[in-house]
């Protein structure tokens, strides 16, 4: 028996290091010998390992353990950082964290679905969105008729997470396994399409940790975020560039309370900076700019800060002759609505906690799949964050991928065939590049003073605010 | 010469009419009785314990020696020919882009359909990670077994069987060591052997691509049947035999665009439908459902039809053992 087993485990070795076609094929006999996690070698099998606890990667755990179609398959969630506590989802703390993400109606419904939404103690609502130009005039706003519907919600990435981690404790303590502290050092994924020898299945995928057991599976998905050591692993190429720009990120008071269902975002030489609102008087500051400011604004005390901010958005720029000429063509060109009046936002009072910053870049991944491997989130796209749709999309990713899953499962596929993974990656394509794409340009864009592309893109802004088809369309996309 | 070591004497003996020797039979393994076909002739004999393996079905074991059985007569089921044809394929079988791919991409249509008729019929659960538990199946003809794995990873217990030994070295190697697909077997039997047997009766039976190789289509419905436990579910799909079928079927996807390989298909043994529902009232089978599926080669990829001019797919279910069969029951249910 231990020589067979041992046999058998030498085999799927080499086949997994190298991969030798085989030559003739051996006469089995009936006996069979499984793998299983008794194996004595500390090998254990599983149906899904996702790789990354954060946002995405702790959705992705959820969805597939609430699954009806996977009960009773072995899935594992490892995250390389220490168990959160859920203990902020009852007693929150005073101080808002500093990072938050925009979560579309869509994913509220998604996360809903994950029963990881109603847990979440406090976000902040976008009924509005105003988005100026510094150097011209131009403007656009979006809104429901009426500010009726929520365009999006402002919630602390901590929450999704603690959120997320309270259902996997809670709910799917039998169904989903959760490895912390796990840090992985090896990945051995199978590599080409077509392996040369078809007469056996392709091998499973083998993940090494740091000071744990060797890990086997039938699907990777790997969520381990911007610079994901598995797509490294995996040879998965990708079109990346760094911005050279870095976001400051801060909570800040407000210096009256004020119903603040209003997201503002100028688009100043050096980047855009945004205010999002968070309660009735706070909001949180996303102020992308170069390297160098960012570091004076980390390094400024509390109220120089606080009188940069107000600036930023109140501080009126000098437009050139070819701006002012083009915008006047283009307010007699499409006729503004009274209601659609420029706006300023609240004026800031104080900062309240501690500032970040973090540099800005493009990345977008060629290929999502291969064998028995899958890539969501960060890992294959990141965009900036002047769209607020860096979660949107890995959620999107998420709920994609889970369906995928599911109609392959119940049709008895082999969850790792590429067959379903391709399915994914087509359609998340369609929904990433796009987006990917056009925030891209309009980072360009706003990048410069230089007149003739300001004119431009004033022209633009304001075709695109009057042109209510134009404008429901980018709603539509963001708000999935 | 197929034997049986008896251990299940008793319950194997009981509906036959053939004599038995309980003293003996409990001590050791004992010959029981000689028992002949139209087809075969089978003598149980007797076998020391490692020249047997077990079968399992479901809950139920069989042991059955190692020994390939010999037949007197052709068999209605195996062609030797295409036997040897296929056995050429063995190699690339399981190479989605090679010469098996319409049979791959068929999976999407097929098993959902033979999955979601079963959930019909009342078998297994629908809507879980193994819908298909506690299903008995039986694959004829599984090849390589591509439709085998799937159906076994939802949960059925398959039996997968192929006149050809290389294809079915294939089978085995593909399935490996998967826990997954721990209950699924193969066995280099003809359908013959298992009719043969008399106590190994499936749920389901399955015969996909199947019937177009056969030389004795009428015969190889009624032996699938045979193996059916009454209100069992057969599904076969096949090619028409028409004018269409010939020009796409064979000239185009043969000749031309080599979807399939030269002379897979011989359109003279193609089956109609009405044929096969003159087989099925023969064989007192009910037709449930009846579907067309068109092929398209560029995307290849499958979908359903209400034509049912080249490629098709029914579902029947043998007759329950009190129910008599009217007119009215042997209407197909055409989709």
């Amino acid at each position: 028996m231990l020589t067979l087993r041992s046999e058998l485990s030498k085999c799927l070795q080499t086949r997994l290091c190298r991969r030798i076609p085989t030559k003739g094929i051996s006469a089995s006999s009936e006996k069979r010998q499984f793998i299983s996690d008794d194996a004595g070698k500390g090998e254990r099998v599983y149906d899904v390992i996702i790789a990354g606890g954060g946002m995405i990667g702790g959705a992705m755990a959820c969805a597939l353990g609430k699954s009806s179609y996977m009960q009773g398959k072995r899935i594992l969630l490892l995250e390389g950082g220490q168990r959160k506590s859920t203990d902020i989802l009852f007693s929150p703390p005073n101080f808002y964290s500093n990072r938050v993400c925009a979560i579309s109606p869509g994913n509220m419904k998604f996360l809903k679905n994950l029963t990881a939404w109603e847990k979440i103690p406090r976000f902040g609502t976008v009924r509005k969105m105003q988005v100026w130009d510094a150097c011209s005039d131009g403007m656009i706003m979006f809104n429901e008729p009426n500010m009726s519907e929520d365009l999006c919600a402002i919630v602390e990435n901590d929450m999704i997470i603690a959120s997320l981690t309270d259902v996997l404790n809670t709910q799917l303590q039998g169904q989903v396994e959760v490895m912390y502290e796990s840090k992985i050092s090896g990945c051995i994924t199978p590599r080409n399409y077509a392996l040369d020898d078809t007469t056996t299945a392709i091998p499973p995928v083998t993940i090494n940790l740091k000071d744990g057991p060797e890990l086997k599976t039938r699907l990777l998905v790997a969520a381990d975020g911007v610079n994901s050591f598995i797509a490294q692993k995996a040879l998965l190429s990708k079109m990346k560039w760094d911005y050279d720009q870095s976001a400051v990120v801060a909570t800040l008071e407000l210096h009256e309370e004020i119903e603040n269902h209003v997201a503002w975002q100028r688009f100043l030489p050096t980047g855009p900076i945004a205010l999002l609102p968070l309660t009735s008087q706070r909001s949180s500051l996303v102020w992308s700019t170069t390297h160098e400011h960012a570091m004076e604004l980390l390094s400024m005390s509390d109220e120089e800060f606080v009188s940069a901010i107000n600036n930023a958005f109140w501080q009126e720029h000098h437009s050139s002759a070819i701006v002012k000429y083009v915008q006047d063509y283009a307010t007699r060109l499409f006729s503004s609505n009274v209601y659609n009046a420029k706006q300023y936002p609240p004026c800031i009072s104080s900062v309240s906690g501690k500032r970040a910053s973090f540099p800005l870049g493009f990345s977008h991944a060629i290929k999502y799949v291969k064998p028995r491997l899958a890539v969501i989130g960060d890992a294959i796209h990141r965009v900036h964050p002047l769209a607020g749709q860096g979660a949107n999309l890995g959620f999107r990713d998420v709920e994609c991928l889970l369906r995928v899953i599911e109609k392959a499962v119940y049709g008895g596929e082999d969850i790792g065939s590429l067959n379903h993974l391709l399915e994914y990656e087509s359609e998340r394509q369609l929904g990433n590049f796009p987006m990917s794409v056009s925030i891209d340009l309009l980072k360009r864009l706003y990048s410069t003073d230089f007149s003739p592309i300001v004119a431009l893109r004033c022209l633009g802004l304001m075709a695109c605010n009057s042109i209510p088809s134009v404008k429901e369309q980018f709603m539509a996309q963001a708000m999935k | 010469m197929l034997g049986v070591t008896c251990r299940e004497c008793h319950h194997l003996i009981s509906g036959t009419k053939y004599t038995a020797v309980p003293k003996l039979a409990a001590a050791a393994s004992v010959s029981l009785r000689s028992f002949s076909t139209k087809n075969t002739q089978l003598v149980w004999g007797l076998y020391p314990p490692e020249n047997t393996r077990a079968i399992k079905v479901g809950s139920k074991r069989t042991r059955v020696a190692n020994v390939r059985l010999q037949h007197s007569q052709h068999s209605s089921s195996v062609s030797e020919e295409e036997t040897e044809r296929f056995s050429q394929l063995a190699k690339n079988w399981w190479d989605t882009k090679g010469s098996m791919k319409a049979l791959h991409s068929m999976n999407k249509l097929r098993v959902p359909f033979i999955r979601d008729n079963l959930l019909l019929q009342g078998h297994g659960n629908s809507h879980t990670s193994k819908p298909l538990s506690g299903v008995s199946i039986l694959e004829v003809g599984c090849g390589a077994g591509i439709l085998s794995e799937p159906l076994s990873r939802l949960g059925a217990s398959v039996v997968g069987l192929d006149s050809s030994k290389e294809v079915l070295t294939v089978a085995k190697s593909h399935r490996g060591n998967d826990t997954e697909l721990e209950d699924l077997q193969y066995l280099d039997f003809w359908l013959e052997d298992i009719v043969a047997l008399g106590t190994l009766k499936f749920d389901c039976v399955i015969a996909s691509e199947v019937i177009e190789h056969v030389n004795n289509p009428e015969d190889f419905i009624k032996m699938c049947t045979n193996v059916l436990k009454p209100g069992g579910s057969l599904f076969v799909s096949t090619i028409n035999q028409t004018q269409i079928s010939y020009l796409l079927g064979i000239f185009v996807a043969e000749k031309i665009l080599n979807i399939v390989p030269k002379g897979t298909h011989d359109w003279n043994k193609f089956v109609t439908p009405t044929e096969v529902n003159g087989f099925l009232a023969n064989a007192n089978c009910h037709m449930r459902k009846m579907i067309g599926m068109r092929y398209n080669p560029l995307q290849d990829k499958w979908t359903w039809s209400s034509d049912k001019d080249i490629n098709y797919i029914f579902h029947a279910t043998k007759q329950l053992e009190d129910e008599a069969l009217d007119e009215e029951n042997l209407e197909a249910v055409n989709v």
